[in-house]
């Protein structure tokens, strides 16, 4: 039998008790919960990159059957899974994901299923983003890159995501302030995330508001240091940070 | 160099284009006039297929214009366009706006580019704006390194759409001097435009246009001394008797 840290009955001597004994947990439970916010956020745009080109596709008569088909079902592909991820709660989607991996016979570990459902689910969000952020360029970018001769590749990578791309950068950073703290759902697979070892800690020693006011002031140093360097950053990039300032009071409300 | 072939163009609410057939001749100045929705705009923009015809062919240089990308790449190499509204790249200085199709179109090292490009907005007047960024240029400006833009790439056509309409009215002498100045350049142009005094002094040829179909299509000394349809002298009329 392991023997249980001694905690001081008392609330804030409780508290600095859970503190000092246990806070190799909850400094890894910081640790994954930036992992996955932060990576999750990255992967998610990248992806958001692919899934946005294949919705906005114009389908038209043009071109060979083949291409057109091709067209189609990813417009499709990419239109149903933005309506399915953002449509059910992304804990719905990690105990699918997860334990639907498990019955068919993949045992993924939980920081890489976590991870993953982050960051698809995040793509779904940051898809519809970047669609408007793209949608509200000037229609006369495209045009003028087009009449230059301009392939629709290179009209994307180098006249129309760049100037979305920085439209954007404030959603994209409320999109990591929203996953710091929603990456505690996936406690629910195991992820041993900020929000999973606190309950740890509380289930040790039934001490559940202690350990959770905890949990709660470090999700709120994190999500302000991140507010903080987002604005920095977007007022590095030359622009107003009316957007971020907005927003994060909308979120921590 | 271009031939226009029985062009129609509907876009679902009755045709913009009716039956329209036109030859353009290289080196040629044409510009292109009539009242606003009679469709000439659109014809301009079927040249270099921003919009794709509903029917007849577009023929430039023996090659016939079809929606597919690699002849649609190729044609609009050989025609750029200069828009009404200039389009210019807002994220890039006045300098990459000129360098970037240079670069990822024609292939030009930047080198190369950067040295075409400075020739083509010192035609304009624009190369001390080099490093500037659209916004912080006056819309005539604007307008001067949209043609320069479109110089750099070497075209063998330019068109013109309305280059001087969203202009306010002290900018539009700049922008048409430039013009003025381009026709010793050998180009073939298409302009449409509501300037009267500037298809009267550089067209070649005027194109009178109406409800879609072409009304009359001569030479420019003729066009204004007699024209020949009813039409064309009541529109002319107004703008000579608004002077």
């Amino acid at each position: 039998m392991m023997t249980l840290a001694s905690i001081a009955p008392g609330f804030l001597e409780g508290m600095i008790d859970l503190v000092i004994h246990y806070y190799p947990l909850y400094l890894q439970g910081i640790m994954y919960t930036l992992l996955l916010a932060i990576a999750g956020t990255l992967i998610g745009l990248f992806i958001a990159f692919i899934l946005v080109i294949m919705k906005i596709q114009t389908l038209n008569r043009y071109g060979l059957l083949i291409t057109r088909a091709l067209k189609w079902v990813s417009k499709r592909f990419a239109e149903i899974y933005v309506t399915v991820f953002r449509g059910t709660p992304m804990m719905v989607q990690a105990m699918l994901f997860y334990y639907g991996l498990a019955r068919a016979g993949v045992r993924m570990p939980v920081l890489v299923a976590g991870l993953t459902v982050v960051s698809l689910n995040t793509a779904a969000y940051l898809t519809e983003i970047l669609r408007s952020g793209l949608q509200g360029l000037d229609e006369g970018q495209r045009e003028a890159a087009e009449s230059l001769g301009m392939s629709t590749r290179q009209i994307y990578q180098k006249i129309l995501f760049p100037q979305a791309f920085k439209n954007m950068i404030p959603a994209i950073g409320n999109e990591l302030i929203v996953n710091l703290k929603d990456t505690a759902v996936l406690s629910v697979i195991g992820t041993t995330e900020l929000f999973y070892m606190g309950r740890s800690v509380a289930g040790a020693h039934y001490r559940y508001t202690e350990a959770f006011v905890i949990v709660a002031v470090i999700y709120l140093i994190i999500v302000m240091i991140a507010v903080y360097g987002l604005r920095k950053l977007s007022e590095y990039m030359g622009r107003e940070s009316k957007h971020i300032l907005q927003n994060e009071s909308g979120d921590l409300t | 160099m271009i031939t226009v072939k029985n062009l129609c163009k509907d876009f679902g609410e009755g045709d913009v284009l009716k039956d329209v057939s036109l030859e353009l001749k290289r080196g040629t100045v044409n510009v292109i006039i009539g009242p606003s929705g009679s469709g000439k705009t659109t014809l301009l923009r079927t040249l270099n297929h921003l919009e794709i015809p509903s029917e007849g062919t577009i023929i430039g240089d023996g090659v016939t214009l079809t929606p597919e990308k690699k002849v649609l790449e190729k044609v609009r190499k050989n025609a750029t366009m200069v828009f009404q509204g200039f389009h210019l790249f807002n994220h890039l200085s006045v300098l990459d706006n000129c360098t970037i199709a240079q670069r990822n179109v024609l292939g030009r090292t930047r080198e190369d580019s950067e040295k075409k490009a400075y020739e083509s907005l010192r035609k304009v007047g624009m190369a001390e704006f080099a490093n500037r960024k659209p916004s912080q240029l006056s819309g005539g400006q604007k307008q001067r390194v949209g043609i320069a833009r479109a110089l750099a790439m070497d075209p063998k056509i330019l068109l013109f759409d309305e280059p001087t309409s969203a202009l306010d009215p002290e900018m539009v002498q700049e922008v048409l001097t430039v013009i003025r100045n381009l026709v010793s350049e050998n180009l073939t142009m298409v302009l449409v435009t509501h300037e009267m005094e500037l298809a009267r002094d550089i067209a070649d040829r005027v194109i009178f246009m109406d409800q879609g179909r072409i009304v009359e299509d001569r030479e420019t000394n003729t066009i204004f001394s007699s024209p020949k349809e009813e039409r064309t002298k009541a529109f002319l009329g107004q703008f000579i008797s608004n002077k």
